[in-house]
């Protein structure tokens, strides 16, 4: 029922399209030319959330190839853009390379970090990657706060980026650009998964053995996983870098991988979708309570804490009640309305 | 030569501690299959449990200590029965993600209860002079936690090898299957395992706020180390969790002792020991991935 009706599956690119329909074309095409129009009438401070959003967004899209689609779970997706956020600053301040280089020297940094410790996935799976992952959090978290060169409680320095003369300074420049960056992102990630590597790595998650005995070598698939879905993370910690303005440890703490595991959750697994809903879904109501914490009564950090016990709730409610996510949710909505006013 | 033994005693002492919080979490993951790692924050809550006793209602300490451990008894039950038992049997994912979130709720709870701010016991039971035995001194503090920490390892070993409740969790760890058919109630044994489990990191929570006070943002870490320490000494096997919580501790002074000094002078600025045993984790996983006493299990398709 994933589709509207009198839509055929007539060949096996058509069946593997992304989008299906004349008014799917049309529904794509306004929804982009809306978010476009956002920085128009979007409070600066709500611009300012989506931006985070979208950063995460990214991390996230990563963590849903590795975890999502190849099963290898990730605890320490956070110290992954620890990474390319200081590699990027680093890049940029102290080498004066521009913006656009130390973008993808970012994510390679990480992805190549996240080899190292994706390394033990040769040997275990499971609980024992996810320790050795959740092992990377706190090593890495702890290289960036004793390492002299990356600068200690200040950290690095990361300049706004510029594109042909254009500085990226305000919160409305860098909305465009993460627009553009986490729609090529999540494109990107949807064509992985949906061509021989990402059924490659859905042949492991299900099962590894099988997958082996079909003639997938696992532990390069496995390692190559881990590279992607670290690549992601160091692309969103150098944006992250770029928009704060510096790369400081604090925002790569174990709380923020458990978040991001979170929307992943929330969102539904199986889908890169998922990851679009469930990183929206958490950080909105998030900063919904921070926002909202001056009109309840509330101190920032109050309501902060409150947000986080709430949304913490809502995560395990999410695992006990479906597991599937809200992806699975908005698909029988959709199977729904498409059959009203019949029952079938 | 002094120095080493220093390090090994000190490394004994805290490297007991991590035994005892790693002994819960083999206690339930041998019951229901889950890692939890919200241990550290069980530690803290339990921690903050016996000090609201003690502290807000000014009561004396061991009957606080007692109502504490009643508190973190009845917490224990609480998330095994609204959390832990309906994600039975669900994918390993699910279970590793709920004790994070739990994590987060608990933090957040403790956060708004106690404050971010350090605390500490208003009386202590043990002394703190430091013994001076040569050029080796002992902190006597520590070294009577070192011996409630063996009793009460002593006492959770015999009881999982001698008692009825003890023996019907061994036989859950062992086959659930077979032990249900047997008649062992699996439910009230899974129930069992996590206020034991509660009980035990509440009690570790006392000892270390009795060590070094409490403090919501930094007690958690104890948890992840002990995580570290049952990994080294594989993750099923009690004796396994002993040995490498002593191993973890020990690796983590000799670190302090002998890399620190190095750190220092290259500007790294020392405190290896926050990490050395992530670091012996990784490389126990690269190594010898089912630790010393895991068991090793034959995986067929």
């Amino acid at each position: 029922m994933s589709l509207p009706c009198g839509t055929y599956n007539r060949s096996y690119a058509r069946d593997m399209a992304i989008i299906r329909t004349r008014a799917q074309w049309g529904m794509a095409i306004a929804g982009i030319a809306l978010l476009c129009c956002f920085p128009r009438f979007i409070p600066l401070a709500w611009l300012n959330v989506l931006n985070f959003t979208m950063i995460t967004m990214i991390a996230v899209f990563g963590l849903s190839i590795l975890t999502g689609y190849t099963g290898q779970i990730n605890i320490g997706q956070s110290a992954f853009m620890g990474v390319g956020a200081y590699t990027s600053a680093v890049l940029a301040t102290n080498f004066g390379l521009p913006f656009w280089v130390a973008l993808p020297c970012a994510g390679i940094m990480a992805g190549v970090t996240g080899l190292i410790f994706g390394a033990p996935s040769l040997k275990v799976k499971g609980l024992y990657l996810a320790l050795a992952t959740l092992a990377a959090q706190f090593i890495l978290h702890w290289v960036f706060m004793h390492w002299p060169y990356l600068g200690g409680h200040e950290g690095v320095s990361a300049p706004y980026p510029s594109i042909a003369g254009i500085s990226l300074k305000t919160t409305g420049s860098y909305f465009y650009l993460l627009l553009g960056l986490t729609l090529l992102m999540g494109i990107f990630a949807k064509n992985i998964v949906r061509t021989r590597l990402g059924r490659a790595f859905i042949a492991i998650r299900d099962n590894d053995k099988a997958a082996e005995g079909m003639g997938i070598n696992v532990y390069n698939y496995k390692l190559l996983a881990f590279f992607i879905g670290c690549f992601y993370a160091g692309i969103a910690g150098s944006l992250l870098a770029h928009y704060t303005g510096f790369a400081n440890y604090d925002f790569y703490t174990l709380d923020d991988s458990v978040w991001m595991l979170g929307m992943l959750i929330v969102g539904g697994l199986g889908g890169i979708m998922g990851a679009v809903y469930g990183t929206l879904f958490i950080k909105l109501i998030e900063q919904a309570f921070l926002i909202n914490a001056p009109r309840m009564g509330l101190s920032t950090v109050q309501g902060a804490t409150l947000g986080t016990v709430l949304l913490g709730i809502v995560i395990v409610i999410f695992i006990i009640f479906e597991p599937r996510g809200l992806q699975h949710r908005w698909e029988l909505f959709k199977a729904s309305y498409r059959l009203w006013p019949f029952s079938y | 030569m002094a120095q080493f033994i220093q390090l090994i005693i000190l490394g004994l002492l805290v490297g007991s501690l991590y035994a005892l919080i790693g002994i819960g979490l083999v206690l339930i993951y041998r019951s229901s299959g889950v890692l939890n790692f919200a241990q550290g924050y069980l530690v803290m809550i339990g921690a903050m449990f016996v000090w609201s006793f003690a502290g807000w209602l000014a009561m004396p300490i061991v009957p606080s200590i007692l109502l504490g451990l009643g508190g973190a008894w009845l917490l224990g039950m609480l998330i095994e029965r609204l959390a832990v038992r309906p994600l039975l049997g669900q994918p390993i994912l699910s279970t590793i993600v709920m004790t994070l979130a739990l994590s987060l709720v608990l933090m957040g709870i403790a956060t708004v209860s106690w404050g971010p701010l350090g605390l500490s016991y208003p009386s202590k039971i043990f002394p703190e002079e430091m013994w001076h035995l040569g050029a080796v001194w002992v902190p006597q503090l520590q070294f009577w936690t070192l011996v409630v920490t063996g009793a009460i390892l002593g006492g959770l070993l015999f009881y999982c090898a001698r008692s009825k409740s003890g023996l019907a969790m061994q036989a859950i760890a062992d086959d659930t299957q077979c032990s249900r058919t047997l008649g062992v109630k699996a439910t009230s044994v899974l129930s069992l395992s996590w206020a034991l489990s509660a009980i035990v990191a509440a009690m570790g929570g006392y000892l270390i706020g009795n060590m070094i006070g409490l403090e919501v943002l930094s007690m958690p870490m104890f948890g992840f180390k002990a995580i570290a320490a049952m990994i080294v000494g594989g993750m099923e096997s009690l004796t396994g969790v002993l040995c490498g919580g002593l191993l973890i501790g020990i690796a983590e002074y000799m670190a302090c002792g002998y890399l620190d000094p190095w750190l220092a002078a290259v500007g790294w600025g020392g405190g290896i020991r926050d990490v050395f045993p992530f670091v012996v984790l990784v490389m126990v996983l690269l190594v010898k991935p089912y630790g010393f006493f895991g068991w090793k299990r034959i995986e067929r398709v």
